[in-house]
């Protein structure tokens, strides 16, 4: 694989959310305003590319047995550093994520990507695909964001766009998100599959 | 055995070096949190009870409705004390962490309610806090209580409005309002 695939991957073709379907809580839950979902990407993206990079540094001296706790030890560690730092230097926005940046622990993208990749690789490969997969992450999370603070809240990040009128709350609450993630999941899925079948079509004739 | 040693001993040293370094960045981080606390409570301080000039604490206050966190004698100018401030921790639908300031005077006059913080249901008992609602009568939720007179209880219906959508929420903050203001009236006389 080459180094500029490792990173893509992240974005679209194996993007954590919309393909591989991982991590979703999160992604559910502070998607109603964008500087949240620029935060939490943020937030995540850091967590991601310190736990591969210094798991891949130490990938030889970590006991296969005891190689989750290790991984949880790392990742926990990081995470608590992101949270104490928004604490102090963001405080709002720390306030209104609240409760899921100390849960970026229990993410599943970060567990599966330091397990399936970063115990196996070199540095500088970790740090690609970490880059790519928080950077997918991160851009799927603005992109729901936009779409639910647009319709729910009638602003783009905090302008303020639509009259209250026009707003539906429906999208600032828990269905919204959830209906917003289905159509982009569905989206992403006819997209990949009109290519194949574009391909598939080319090598017929 | 060797094995589980070695095992054993290598997840000590990850936690070990783990901790050395959370503890360095708390370090960093931790006198600006104690910070910004200290700002926001003295922030609500000041909005419940704009007529203080200082705040005393006073400790070892207790009340069945709610954790008590902080309670303080609102002091003028003079240093005489002309209500007290009550800071109640409790249960709503959630949870919430609300300031009352109480006047010294005949029925108790309510100066000012705030929530520093509340976990009910965003969008339903979150609206509690929130300064963009507003009940029918044009005041928000917690705004209402301003000018009212403690003495006279805290019914829901008759002494403040509920949040459509939200009476647990409504309900259980009068009643943790009024066990804050049993513990402010015994705080002005301490």
């Amino acid at each position: 694989m080459s180094k500029l695939s490792i990173f893509s991957n992240g974005l679209v073709k194996e993007n954590p959310l919309l393909i591989l379907n991982i991590g979703l809580c999160s992604s559910l839950a502070v998607t109603t305003s964008i500087s949240n979902g620029l935060g939490m990407g943020a937030a995540m993206t850091f967590v991601l590319v310190m736990s591969e990079l210094i798991i891949s540094l130490f990938r030889k001296l970590i006991p296969n047995a005891v190689r989750l706790p290790v991984f949880i030890i790392v990742i926990a560690a990081f995470t608590t550093i992101v949270d104490l730092a928004m604490k102090a230097y963001t405080p709002d926005l720390s306030k209104s994520l609240g409760v899921f940046i100390p849960l970026i622990v229990v993410n599943c993208i970060i567990m599966g990507r330091v397990e399936a990749f970063a115990s196996k690789q070199s540095p500088l490969n970790a740090v690609l695909d970490s880059l790519g997969m928080g950077i997918g992450y991160t851009w799927v999370l603005v992109a729901i964001s936009l779409i639910r603070e647009f319709l729910g809240a009638g602003s783009i990040m905090g302008v303020a766009i639509l009259p209250e009128q026009y707003q539906i709350a429906f999208f600032a609450r828990a269905p919204g998100g959830f209906f917003v993630f289905g159509v982009m999941i569905a989206i992403t899925a006819g997209i990949t599959k009109l290519i194949a079948s574009c391909k598939t079509s080319k090598e017929v004739k | 055995m060797k094995q589980m040693l070695k095992l054993g001993l290598s997840l000590a040293i990850y936690a070990a070096v783990s901790c050395f370094c959370l503890a360095l960045v708390n370090n960093v981080t931790k006198p600006t949190i104690d910070n910004l606390a200290k700002q926001a409570l003295q922030a609500g301080l000041k909005e419940v009870f704009a007529d203080a000039s200082e705040f005393e604490a006073v400790d070892g206050m207790t009340s069945s409705a709610g954790v008590i966190k902080s309670a303080y004698k609102a002091l003028d100018s003079n240093k005489n004390t002309i209500g007290a401030i009550v800071e109640i921790y409790g249960k709503t639908y959630d949870k919430s962490d609300i300031l009352i300031g109480i006047k010294n005077d005949d029925g108790k006059t309510i100066t000012g309610v705030k929530f520093l913080s509340t976990t009910d249901s965003p969008g339903f008992g979150s609206k509690a806090a929130d300064p963009k609602f507003t009940l029918s009568n044009g005041k928000t939720f917690y705004g209402q209580f301003a000018g009212k007179k403690a003495a006279d209880g805290f019914t829901l219906g008759e002494d403040y409005d509920a949040i459509g959508g939200a009476t647990i929420t409504s309900r259980s903050v009068g009643a943790l309002l009024d066990g804050a203001a049993t513990v402010a009236n015994t705080a002005m006389a301490k």
